[in-house]
């Protein structure tokens, strides 16, 4: 099922990169919940709840700061839910670029 | 004049200034982005810098120390914080110690209010300017261009003695003062105090 997001078309050019190094930091996240790593799993959820909303993905941010608040926890049954429910949401997202 | 102005943005996170310099790119005004406070500190050195908006948590030095440093050395630059939720106590410490003049909590979105905030804060600089002159030059201002000036600027301000004593106030709905031969007045607004001689 497609995710349609409706981004200003003003940020058109900035969105592929952006959502393309999303999913590299998905993969970094998926390693660092592997090793333990929570504190870098923090520093990459907070990235995501300062970036998204910014860029028009709120999901991204309400899940960066779920993820953020988790790893502060060392919650690894949610840490690994969400990083899964980002995945999914970059795998399935259609943009829709309208008039600002 | 917004052309002549400059903001200085200071964030670790290069998404953030990419996405900055995108939606400001069609504002008047000039730009300049950094990822560091280092950086800030050399381009604050060497450009007329109006106004700050910097990020509090990056890897080398706070921005609070950045804020600290600024209020000090260059008190005319308008301070903005631009930041997350999580930051909300240092963010209440800046404010209570005056570093900041406003803040914006990330998540943030890229729209027009972000952008008017900017421009206000860009205005602001031009007050905080003529306040800087005021006070160094100590010059005795004519009393109907002290008014003319506040009344532009639309601030609500009250006026004190030496004292602390409240002698006339000046608002939106009241736009006369008392006119004294010449007194030094201290005058005290939302955002601090001026001290001159209205004759």
């Amino acid at each position: 099922m497609k995710l349609n997001v409706s981004i200003d078309k003003e940020l058109e050019e900035l969105i592929p990169g952006y959502l393309n190094n999303r999913k590299n930091e998905v993969r970094q996240l998926a390693d660092y919940l592997a090793e333990g790593n929570f504190e870098g799993i923090r520093f990459i959820a907070h990235g995501l709840k300062g970036t998204g909303s910014g860029y028009g993905f709120d999901f991204i941010s309400e899940l960066g700061s779920e993820l953020e608040n988790k790893a502060l926890e060392v919650d690894v049954e949610k840490l690994s839910e969400y990083i899964e429910d980002l995945s999914y949401f970059l795998e399935n997202v259609e943009v829709i670029y309208v008039e600002g | 004049m917004l052309r002549d102005k400059n903001i200085l943005f200071v964030d670790d996170q290069a998404e953030i200034l990419i996405l900055l310099e995108k939606i400001l790119e069609g504002e008047e005004y000039g730009k300049f982005f950094t990822s560091s406070v280092e950086g800030a500190r050399k381009i604050i050195e060497t450009e007329k810098i109006n106004a700050l908006v910097t990020d509090l948590i990056m890897p080398d030095v706070s921005g609070l120390f950045l804020l600290e440093e600024v209020k000090l050395n260059h008190p005319d630059i308008v301070r903005i914080v631009l930041s997350g939720h999580s930051q909300i106590p240092a963010i209440l410490s800046a404010i209570n110690r005056g570093d900041i003049w406003r803040f914006i909590t990330k998540p943030w979105k890229a729209n027009g209010e972000a952008k008017a905030l900017f421009r206000e804060a860009l205005e602001y600089s031009d007050f905080l300017e003529s306040k800087k002159s005021c006070l160094y030059s100590n010059t005795v201002v004519e009393y109907k261009h002290f008014t003319e000036i506040f009344k532009e600027k639309h601030i609500d301000f009250f006026l004190y003695d030496s004292k602390d004593s409240i002698l006339d106030y000046y608002s939106e709905d009241k736009h006369e003062l008392n006119e004294d031969d010449k007194n030094e007045y201290k005058v005290k607004h939302l955002n601090g105090f001026l001290n001159l001689y209205i004759k």
